[in-house]
């Protein structure tokens, strides 16, 4: 029986689906560690990020965190937390490090879409006499959600994929299949892989959900200009945190 | 926790997290696990650039192409790296390191191709208008126009994709074919903090070192973009 037989077998069996260490669960608590770890990314980077922008300070900051950061492997700061005594095997470990690795795409992008609020746009806001925190909330802001957005969607899947390989350090995700699979030696191939088309499925299920959200946050009179951003900025880091 | 743990003794402190004495101990193990991160890295990204170019004729060819393509790896990009490995090795072998070679050929190929794409839309009009006005065939435009100017930002590409390849490889450790990662995986496994940091290090040290060395091939093949940044 070929590798893949064993996968799907695996797959439509219900029972491997219940019970703490069934799919449903796993894919709960996988779902629910990114959330956590994004939602604290968010409270740190997106405000820095956004007043960066706002006074076109730290430009070059932003990049270095950004480049820095895509240097150090996840599995790293991963096993270097659960090392320390205080942090150990657990979900505490993984949600530092998977909110460590998010800040950077939410960071850069937040920091990017409010410096590029069109000139001539923030200029006409300040001729007709707004005051600073009312350019930045009616038009830098409004301005920069999609990019904004852009940033955290790269994020998601950055920390979704992280969180799989957080199960090594002891957090119950939908790499606890694939862990247990290899433990079990050739018994335990069908749930290996079987647990990586699930992994990976949801992923790609993740991104598409996300990029209609971005589709929607983005104004039709505005794509051009996002795709004309994007497009300058290659070598900032958006586009290569998506793997972890 | 002792960070430095007294001479001698630190290899049987397994909290110690600088030892010199498994760095003594085990250096054979280390440059073994070091040679085969670069190697690894280097054949992921020597088989990535050759298959990005006819990649990216296929995209300048036509259209749809070329959204087509960008697509699927965007499709691959978004598969988290531990499911595409262990996805790779009912296809390509689970005893070798060809299914995650694979795997980071695929991820390379999204950062590659991008900066590539992005480096000739962004080739001036006028410029490939004045070569046209010269007489030159649509070989020598690609060859001596379009490409010399688009150099800056494929090269940012490749930076980027090196770096990110070096650390993306350390996943592998937990499949036993991860270079470095193999020996982090290890180091958390047997519980040896100082094994652990050391690969860590190895690998970051890497990535720095790999794009310092990319840095100045930039600057040396493309001498006007420092002269513009000054003037």
């Amino acid at each position: 029986m070929s590798l893949f037989q064993k996968a799907f077998e695996w797959l439509g069996d219900r029972a491997n689906y219940r019970g703490e260490q069934g799919v449903f669960a796993l894919a709960g608590s996988h779902l629910k560690i990114t959330v956590i770890a994004l939602g604290i990314a968010l409270v740190i980077s997106l405000p820095i990020g956004i007043a960066l922008g706002h006074f076109h300070r730290g430009g070059p900051l932003v990049t270095l965190i950004a480049n820095a950061t895509r240097a150090v492997p996840t599995l790293g700061l991963l096993y270097v937390l659960a090392a320390v005594p205080s942090f150990g095997v657990s979900q505490k470990t993984a949600i530092v490090s998977l909110a460590a690795f998010a800040i950077p795409p939410i960071l850069t992008n937040a920091w990017a879409a409010v410096s590029a609020a069109d000139d001539e746009a923030v200029d006409a806001a300040r001729g007709l006499g707004m005051s600073q925190w009312q350019v930045l909330f009616r038009v830098e802001l409004p301005l920069a959600v999609p990019l904004i957005f852009a940033g955290l969607r790269s994020s998601t899947l950055q920390t979704f994929a992280t969180a799989t390989i957080a199960s090594y350090v002891g957090s119950n995700t939908l790499g606890n299949l694939i862990q247990l699979g290899q433990g079990a030696g050739p018994p335990g191939q069908g749930e290996v892989l079987g647990a990586a088309i699930i992994i990976a499925v949801l992923a790609v299920l993740l991104d598409v959900a996300l990029a209609v959200v971005q589709r929607r946050l983005t104004p039709v009179p505005l794509r051009s200009h996002i795709a004309r951003i994007t497009r300058r900025r290659v070598n900032l880091p958006e586009i290569s945190t998506g793997v972890g | 926790m002792s960070l430095l743990a007294a001479g001698g003794g630190c290899l049987a402190d397994s909290q110690a997290w600088i030892c010199g004495e498994y760095l003594r101990t085990y250096s054979g193990d280390i440059q073994h696990a070091l040679y085969q991160h670069i190697t690894l890295t280097a054949l992921a990204l020597g088989i990535a650039f050759l298959v990005a170019i006819p990649l990216t004729a296929l995209a300048l060819w036509r259209r749809w192409l070329r959204a087509s393509l960008m697509a699927i790896l965007g499709i691959v990009y978004t598969i988290p790296s531990l499911a595409l490995f262990v996805l790779l090795q009912p296809v390509f072998g689970i005893t070798h390191a060809t299914p995650v070679i694979i795997a980071l050929v695929g991820y390379a190929q999204l950062l590659l191709m991008r900066n590539i794409l992005v480096g000739l839309d962004g080739v001036p009009a006028e410029s490939i208008e004045a070569a046209r006005g010269l007489g030159y065939s649509p070989g020598q435009l690609m060859w001596k126009v379009r490409l010399p100017l688009a150099l800056p930002a494929i090269l940012a590409g490749v930076r980027i994709t090196t770096v990110s390849t070096i650390a993306l490889l350390t996943v592998g450790g937990l499949i036993n074919q991860g270079g470095l990662g193999t020996l982090l995986n290890q180091g958390f496994q047997r519980g040896i903090n100082a094994q652990i940091l050391a690969s860590l290090v190895l690998i970051v040290a890497l990535a720095i070192v790999a794009d310092l060395l990319l840095l100045i091939f930039q600057r040396t093949v493309t001498p006007w973009q420092r002269a513009k940044a000054r003037s």
